[in-house]
């Protein structure tokens, strides 16, 4: 058995190493930085409830946010719009006050600045 | 260091269990028998959607037309899926016995797919216990418009996959297959997706007869977030080999639509529990 190991290894060291190598180089050197969709789109200059921040919602709040979970919920308009008024939601995803949220990593800028932005145009729905 | 250790690893899984099943003294007294490359594991390049550790050989080109239709639970309305089908349309060339390169087209996202598979080792009669293939793909979007995406730049067009892939033939109708998978976007949808992608997949086959065989693969995701329900699936196929001299002609039931690697992984939309499945077929023609 050990001579099988030691004629493996040999093969691939001594053939093989320099063309993965190669690869795996390439890889790292395309692979480094990422970017959301969200980020590269336009700006929602208006944003409304239902068809900007429910998808946000729906996607990372309320697998934990919801009636019988995390407080607040954060499921309707009416519970989101308080969350930002009376709660601290604005600054817990812009990871300026409480541990950041959601917890699995910051938001895209350019959802929170959504957020942000459907805050000062006054709740559209 | 990774890929070395995983590659140890399953050396050493498959090594301790030919040493427990041979014995010792009866190794030390017989003759060493010559070694021969085993015929390989899977008959085609594909298993499914999931590469095979098969490769063409030096100077073999192989023409691929595949097409998965659209969804099968509409039924009648959408003709079982004919209404909406998708094309990937390619070529695999093998530059040696060891490497060959691959280019294709497919409809979803107009993706153009590059790919590179090489074999490490080959599984030997009463020698080394199996095949180690690696594979990378690297797509190319070319459906993003900077009208739409204004912030667009060129490497956001690209996705990777890199894949370790170990088969063992366990006789002649029975092969295994194991294998490590990584996929990376430079461009995800910071609701619905993600950037990097590791899973586990495991594929097998079992012939049938001389020209059919069965074949069936899986590959789990490993680094969902917990706080997400992801709307997407873990990969499921079942498929059927049918060997016509020259051609492999694969039917598969798949509950991913888009056939590039790493859609298949990160993106399978169907759920094999509600009945949304694709149906569609690969056909290899060798040169």
């Amino acid at each position: 058995m050990d001579l099988i190991f030691i004629e493996f290894f040999n093969k691939i060291v001594m053939k093989k190493v320099k063309i993965i190598l190669m690869i795996m180089v390439g890889m790292v050197f395309f692979s480094c930085d990422s970017t959301t969709i969200q980020d590269i789109q336009p700006i929602v200059a208006n944003p409304k409830y239902n068809s900007n921040i429910k998808p946000i919602m729906t996607a990372k709040c309320i697998s934990c946010h919801s009636s019988n979970g995390q407080y607040p919920a954060l499921t309707n308009y009416a519970e989101v719009v308080d969350a930002i008024e009376n709660g601290t939601l604005q600054c817990r995803i812009q990871n300026s006050c409480g541990a950041i949220m959601p917890p699995s990593g910051k938001l895209p800028q350019s959802l929170i600045d959504m957020v942000n932005n459907w805050k000062l145009q006054g709740y559209v729905q | 260091m990774k890929l070395i250790k995983i590659l140890y690893l399953a050396l050493l899984l498959f090594v301790s269990n030919a040493t427990n099943a041979q014995d010792l003294m009866s190794e030390l007294d017989s003759v060493p028998k010559e070694k021969q490359i085993s015929s390989s594991a899977f008959k085609a390049l594909q298993i499914c959607n999931m590469q095979s550790t098969k490769l063409p050989a030096k100077g073999e080109f192989y023409f691929l037309v595949t097409h998965r239709f659209g969804d099968l639970k509409y039924g009648i309305n959408n003709f079982f899926g004919l209404d909406n089908a998708l094309t990937k349309i390619g070529g695999i060339y093998g530059a040696t016995n060891w490497l060959s390169l691959g280019f294709s087209r497919h409809t979803y996202q107009k993706t153009y797919e590059l790919a590179a598979k090489y074999k490490l080792a080959n599984q030997q009669e009463n020698g080394f216990p199996i095949t180690i293939v690696g594979y990378n793909t690297m797509d190319i979007n070319s459906e993003l418009k900077t009208d739409l995406y204004p912030g667009l730049q060129f490497k956001n067009r690209l996705a990777f996959t890199t894949q370790l892939l170990i088969s063992r033939k366990f006789n002649n109708s029975i092969s295994g297959e194991l294998a490590g998978i990584y996929v990376h976007k430079n461009l995800y949808d910071a609701l619905l997706d993600q950037e990097s992608i590791f899973l586990v997949g495991t594929a097998a086959r079992c012939k049938l007869s001389k020209r059919l065989s069965a074949n069936i693969e899986y590959a789990a995701r490993l680094n969902l977030p917990e706080d997400v329900t992801s709307v997407y699936h873990n990969p499921l196929t079942v498929g059927l080999d049918i060997e016509t001299g020259g051609h492999v002609f694969q039917l598969v039931f798949s509950n991913s639509q888009p056939m590039n690697d790493v859609a298949v992984f990160s993106n399978a939309g169907g759920d094999w529990s509600k009945g949304s499945l694709y149906f569609g077929f690969n056909i290899y023609r060798v040169f």
